[in-house]
C-alpha cells in the first residue's frame, strides 16, 4: 500500500500548485443578518414538530414523570430507559455493550436546545450510556426547556461554537423514508415515534 | 465512447407511461423544495452566503484540510489520505481486516459508488449491506442507484413488493409502503446487529473542529457506526468548510433543496469515536485537484450533493439516471464525469437543453448551464464530437461569414424542401420530422421585404 | 434614437412576418430603425456545440456591424442572451463589446425599459399562452422564474398586457422548457418532443388559443408537434400580438 504521507503531501501539493483568486469568507462571527425570526418562537416550534410527526408536551418540572409514564405505558411494557430528564430519576442502561439497546421499547434523555424554524433537537452523549439508544429504541422521548428554543439554526450553532460534545445529533421529529414511490412512511431504522417535553418555568 | 445518452433516453421514452409518472414524481419533489425556499425571505442571501463559504474554503483548501487533520488526530480520530479510488479501496479493505470484519454495513454514500466499493470489498471476502432503504432496494435489485438522494426513484411499489417478495418473504402481491417499509426494518435490524464495522459518507467536514457530519432521515447511519467497534467515514476533499457556525448555513439549505423538507430527522455530529470504537476519516481526490484548477469549472466543486438539479433538470426527469451511465447523473454529473473523461462521457453535456432551472435551484449557485457549454467545447477539443458535426458547423460558419453566400444557400435550401415530396421529406432521416412537422420554408426573407418596405436609412 | 435591427437567421428566413411584426410594432412606437444587410448569425448554434472557434468570427462581425447604432434590438432573447452573456467568453476584450452588450435589447424588453409606452392602442381577444422561453427568462433575467425567490415583474408579460382584452392562460409549470434547445432537438429528439407535447397538454388544459412566446425557436418547435398532432391552437410571436395580431 502506498505510504499514506506521501500521498497525503502529493494531495496537498497538487492543491498548492494551484492558486485561487483571494476569496473573504463572508460571514462575521458567524452571523447571518436578516435570518428569519418568529414572532412566538415557541408556537413556531410547536408546529415543526407537529409537522415532523412528534408529538408536543407542556408541563412544570413536577409533572414531567406523569408524561412520561404516560408515554411508556400507551408504547405496552417492555424495556424503557432514561437519563438527564428534568424531574426524572436517572434510570440509564448499565450494560457495557451498546447490543442492549436493542431491547429498547422507550428511551428518554433530554436535548440542550431545540430550533424554531425546523423542531430540531440537539442532543449529545454526554450524558447517556450508548449513543445507539437514541435511535434504536422504538419510541424516543426528549425533554428540552421552553426557553432553550431559538429561531433557527444560526442561533442554534452559535450557542454550540464552545460546546465540543465527542457524538452529537440535531433530531427532527422521529424516524422516516419516503423510498418506496415516495410516501412518506414515519418510523423507517431509528425511533418510530417522537414525544417533545418542553418544560416551562 | 458509449452508447450515450440519447439511445438510453430515447429507451425510457418509448414506455411513455412511465416516464410520465417518473417526471410526475420528481416534479413533485422540486415543488416541495419550492414551497420550502419561499417560506424563507432569506433564501438567496443563503444561496449567496453557501456559495461565498465554499468558494473561500476552496481558495484556502489545504490549510483547511491541514486544519480539519489536526483536530481531528486531537480528537482520536485517523486520518487518512487517498488520491486515487483504488487507493481509498485499499485503505478501507486493510483496516476491516484489522479487526477481522466481514460483515459491514454502509449509509448512502456517492463517494463509495464513485469508488466501486462494494464490489471490490466483496472480491476480499466483505460483505457489504446498504442500510438506507433507497439504497437497499437497487442493492437487491443489483442496479445502480438512479438519483443520488432517492436511489429508488425509477422504481414502483408493485415492484418493492415483488423484490421484498421473493428475498425478505413478505406477502406477494403487497405493495404499502408502511407494510414494505417494516419488513425492510427488521431485516435491516438484523444487520446493523450483526455488523462488525460501519461505513459512511460525509455531508460536511468541519477545518475547525476536526468533526465531520452525516444527514439522513432513517437513523441508519446512526444505527450502523454506534454499535460496530469500526467507523470509517468516506470523504471527497472538497467537503470540507471552515468552521462550526458555517453548518448553518449549510444545514438550513440541504434538506430544503434536497426534499422539501426543513432538516433531515438526523444531522449527526461525530467528532471522536465511541468509547471502546474506532473512528477513521478516509479523505480521496481522484481528479478533485485537477478539476479545482479549471477556471470555468471548479465551482462545480462546491455540490452538496442535495439532487436539486436533477429534480428541476426536465431532461433528467424524462430519462432517468440510468441514462447517464454514471455515478452522479443529472446536470452536476454532466460537468463533473466529462470534465475527467470527455471522450467517454462525450454525450451527456449534449444531453441538456440549456434551460438553466439547474443553475437557479443549486443552494450553492453553482453556474451549470454554463458550465456545460465550456464541457461542449472542452469534448470537442478532444475529440469527443462527431466529424459530421464538426464538418456542419464548420460548414455553417463559413456560409456565415458570407451574406451572398448565406442568402443563395438559404435560398436554395428552401426551395429544395418546397419541392421535396412529404414521404421524402419525412423519412427516417429526417430527426426532426420524427416527432414534428417541418418549419414552413416561404418564399422572400425579411431583409428582402425590408429592403422594399421598411426603409433603409443610412447604409 | 437609432435602433439596428438585429434579426435572427432563422427568423428572416423562415419566419419573416416576425420580423415584420418587429417592424410594425417599432414604427408604431415612433422609433427609427435600420437593418444592416450585413448581418446573418451571432453565432449561437456553433458556440452551443462547443464549436467555439466557428463562432468566434461571427460574434466579431456582430460586434462590427451593430455598434455604429445606439441601440440593437432583436425579437428574440437567446440571440441576445449569446450577445450580453457570451460573447465575452468568445472574443474577450473586443473593443466595443462592453458597449454593445449594455444596449443590446430584446424587443418587449426594449419596449419596457427604454421606451415605456403609456399605452399600445391594440387589441386582441384570444387567450393567450404565454411560454416562458428560457433564454429570455434566467439569462436576461426578463421576469421572475419559479426557481428563485426574488420577485420582480415579467417584462413580456407586463408588455403584453398593455394590450387591450388580452387574456392569460393559467399553467400548471409555469416556465418549464419546451425541448427545442437548439441542436438538443435533433440530438435528443426524443426528450425534446415529449417536453414539447407535455408544455402543449398544459397549454390545452388551460385553454389557450394563442400560443406565443419572446423566442421562434420555441415556437418553432412546438408549433411543429400542433401541426403533426393536429391540436387547435394557434402559434403567434409575441411581436405579432403587439402588432395587433393581424
Amino acid at each position: 500500500m502506498v505510504n499514506n504521507s506521501t500521498t497525503r503531501d502529493l494531495i496537498l501539493d497538487k492543491i498548492r500548485e494551484v492558486e485561487l483568486p483571494r476569496a473573504e469568507h463572508p460571514l462575521v462571527d458567524g452571523v447571518l443578518a436578516g435570518a428569519i425570526e418568529y414572532a412566538d418562537t415557541l408556537g413556531t416550534f410547536v408546529e415543526s414538530a407537529e409537522l415532523v410527526g412528534a408529538r408536543v408536551h407542556f408541563c412544570n418540572t413536577d409533572n414531567v414523570v406523569d408524561i412520561w409514564r404516560d408515554v411508556c405505558n400507551e408504547f405496552g411494557t417492555g424495556k424503557t430507559a432514561n437519563v438527564a430528564i428534568r424531574g426524572l430519576d436517572d434510570d440509564d442502561l448499565t450494560d457495557d455493550n451498546p447490543h442492549s439497546a436493542s431491547e429498547l421499547v422507550v428511551y428518554g434523555t433530554s436535548g440542550m436546545l431545540g430550533v424554531a424554524e425546523n423542531a430540531a433537537i440537539w442532543v449529545s452523549d454526554r450524558a447517556i450510556k450508548h449513543r445507539v439508544s437514541l435511535c434504536l429504541t422504538q419510541h424516543l422521548v426528549l425533554q428540552i426547556d421552553a426557553k432553550a428554543i431559538v429561531n433557527n439554526m444560526h442561533e442554534a450553532y452559535a450557542k454550540l461554537q464552545d460546546v465540543r460534545d465527542d457524538y452529537g445529533v440535531f433530531i427532527s421529529g422521529p424516524s422516516k423514508t419516503a423510498d418506496i414511490e415516495q410516501s412518506l412512511v414515519i418510523g423507517a431504522h431509528g425511533a418510530r415515534t417522537l414525544d417533545i417535553i418542553v418544560v416551562e418555568g | 465512447m458509449g452508447k450515450g445518452h440519447p439511445t438510453a433516453a430515447r429507451a425510457f421514452v418509448e414506455n411513455r407511461e412511465r416516464a410520465q409518472w417518473h417526471d410526475t414524481a420528481l416534479w413533485f419533489v422540486r415543488e416541495k423544495r419550492d414551497k420550502q425556499a419561499a417560506s424563507l425571505p432569506e433564501w438567496e442571501l443563503l444561496r449567496e452566503t453557501a456559495s461565498s463559504i465554499k468558494r473561500h474554503a476552496q481558495s484556502q483548501l489545504a490549510d483547511y484540510l491541514v486544519q480539519f487533520e489536526h483536530a481531528a488526530n486531537a480528537n482520536g480520530a485517523v486520518v487518512h489520505w487517498a488520491n486515487t479510488t483504488r487507493e481509498l479501496n485499499e485503505i478501507v479493505t486493510k483496516l476491516l481486516q484489522s479487526v477481522g470484519a466481514t460483515d459491514v454495513v454502509k449509509s448512502k454514500s456517492m463517494l463509495t459508488e464513485e469508488c466501486h466499493l462494494n464490489e471490490h470489498l466483496a472480491k476480499q471476502g466483505i460483505d457489504v449491506v446498504d442500510t438506507d432503504l433507497g439504497e437497499r432496494i437497487v442493492q437487491m435489485r443489483n442496479e445502480r442507484p438512479s438519483h443520488i438522494v432517492l436511489p429508488a426513484i425509477h422504481t414502483k411499489k408493485e415492484e418493492v413488493g415483488e423484490l421484498f417478495h421473493e428475498q425478505l418473504g413478505t406477502e406477494k402481491g403487497a405493495t404499502d409502503p408502511q407494510y414494505l417499509t417494516e419488513a425492510a426494518r427488521q431485516h435491516l435490524r438484523e444487520k446493523f446487529l450483526n455488523a462488525d464495522a460501519a461505513i459512511t459518507g460525509v455531508n460536511f467536514a468541519i477545518a475547525e473542529t476536526g468533526g465531520i457530519v452525516v444527514c439522513t432521515n432513517e437513523g441508519n447511519a446512526d444505527i450502523g457506526v454506534s454499535l460496530p467497534k469500526m467507523h470509517i467515514a468516506c470523504m471527497g476533499l472538497e467537503k470540507l468548510i471552515p468552521k462550526l457556525s458555517d453548518l448553518s448555513v449549510f444545514t438550513r439549505l440541504l434538506a430544503r433543496s434536497a426534499t422539501g423538507q426543513s432538516i433531515t430527522t438526523y444531522t449527526s455530529h461525530f467528532h471522536k469515536p465511541r468509547r471502546g470504537g474506532e473512528l477513521h476519516v478516509v479523505i480521496l481526490n481522484n481528479g478533485r485537484t485537477e478539476l479545482r484548477a479549471e477556471p470555468e469549472i471548479r465551482d462545480a466543486l462546491h455540490c452538496i450533493r442535495c439532487g436539486a438539479c436533477m429534480n428541476t433538470c426536465p431532461v433528467y426527469r424524462r430519462s432517468g439516471g440510468h441514462s447517464y451511465n454514471t455515478t452522479v447523473p443529472g446536470p452536476i454529473g454532466s460537468v463533473l464525469n466529462p470534465s475527467m473523461d470527455p471522450k467517454q462521457h462525450n454525450s451527456l453535456p449534449f444531453a441538456c437543453s440549456l434551460c438553466g432551472s439547474c443553475s437557479d435551484v443549486c443552494p450553492v449557485q453553482i453556474p451549470l448551464h454554463h458550465q456545460l457549454l465550456t464541457i461542449r467545447h472542452s469534448v470537442k477539443e478532444a475529440g469527443g464530437l462527431a466529424r459530421s458535426k464538426r464538418l456542419s458547423m464548420r460548414l455553417a460558419s463559413m456560409v456565415f461569414k458570407r451574406p451572398w453566400l448565406y442568402k443563395l444557400s438559404a435560398g436554395l435550401g428552401k426551395c429544395a424542401v418546397r419541392l421535396t415530396p412529404r414521404f421524402i421529406k419525412y423519412s427516417r432521416l429526417n430527426v426532426w420530422g420524427k416527432g414534428r412537422e417541418l418549419p414552413p420554408t416561404p418564399r422572400g426573407s425579411f431583409r428582402k421585404w425590408y429592403d422594399k418596405n421598411g426603409g433603409s436609412r443610412g447604409k | 434614437m437609432s435602433v439596428g435591427l438585429f434579426i435572427p437567421c432563422y427568423v428572416d428566413q423562415l419566419y419573416p412576418k416576425v420580423g415584420i411584426a418587429t417592424v410594425r410594432v417599432l414604427d408604431a412606437l415612433g422609433v427609427e430603425h435600420d437593418f444592416p444587410d450585413a448581418q446573418t448569425c451571432c453565432g449561437q448554434p456553433m458556440a452551443n456545440t462547443g464549436c467555439f472557434e466557428d463562432a468566434v468570427p461571427l460574434a466579431q462581425r456582430f460586434v462590427e456591424i451593430f455598434s455604429q447604432y445606439e441601440y440593437v434590438v432583436a425579437p428574440s432573447g437567446s440571440c441576445v442572451a449569446m450577445v450580453r452573456h457570451h460573447f465575452d467568453q468568445l472574443i474577450p476584450d473586443t473593443p466595443g463589446l462592453a458597449e454593445l452588450k449594455s444596449k443590446t435589447y430584446e424587443l418587449c424588453e426594449f419596449i419596457h425599459d427604454v421606451l415605456q409606452p403609456e399605452s399600445l392602442d391594440v387589441a386582441f381577444d384570444k387567450q393567450v399562452g404565454l411560454h416562458q422561453s428560457c433564454h429570455g427568462l434566467r439569462e436576461l433575467r426578463l421576469g421572475s422564474c419559479s426557481e428563485r425567490m426574488s420577485g420582480g415583474e415579467n417584462k413580456i408579460r407586463n408588455v403584453l398586457e398593455r394590450v387591450n382584452g388580452i387574456r392569460f392562460s393559467s399553467l400548471k409549470r409555469a416556465d418549464e422548457c419546451c425541448g427545442f434547445g437548439g441542436t438538443f432537438a435533433v440530438s435528443e429528439d426524443a426528450v425534446s418532443v415529449m417536453m414539447g407535447e407535455d408544455r402543449l397538454r398544459d397549454h390545452l388544459e388551460a385553454g389557450t388559443e394563442v400560443l406565443t412566446a419572446g423566442d421562434v425557436s420555441c415556437l418553432m418547435h412546438l408549433e411543429g408537434i400542433i401541426k403533426r398532432h393536429k391540436h387547435p391552437i394557434e402559434v403567434m410571436h409575441v411581436s405579432e400580438i403587439l402588432a395587433g395580431g393581424a
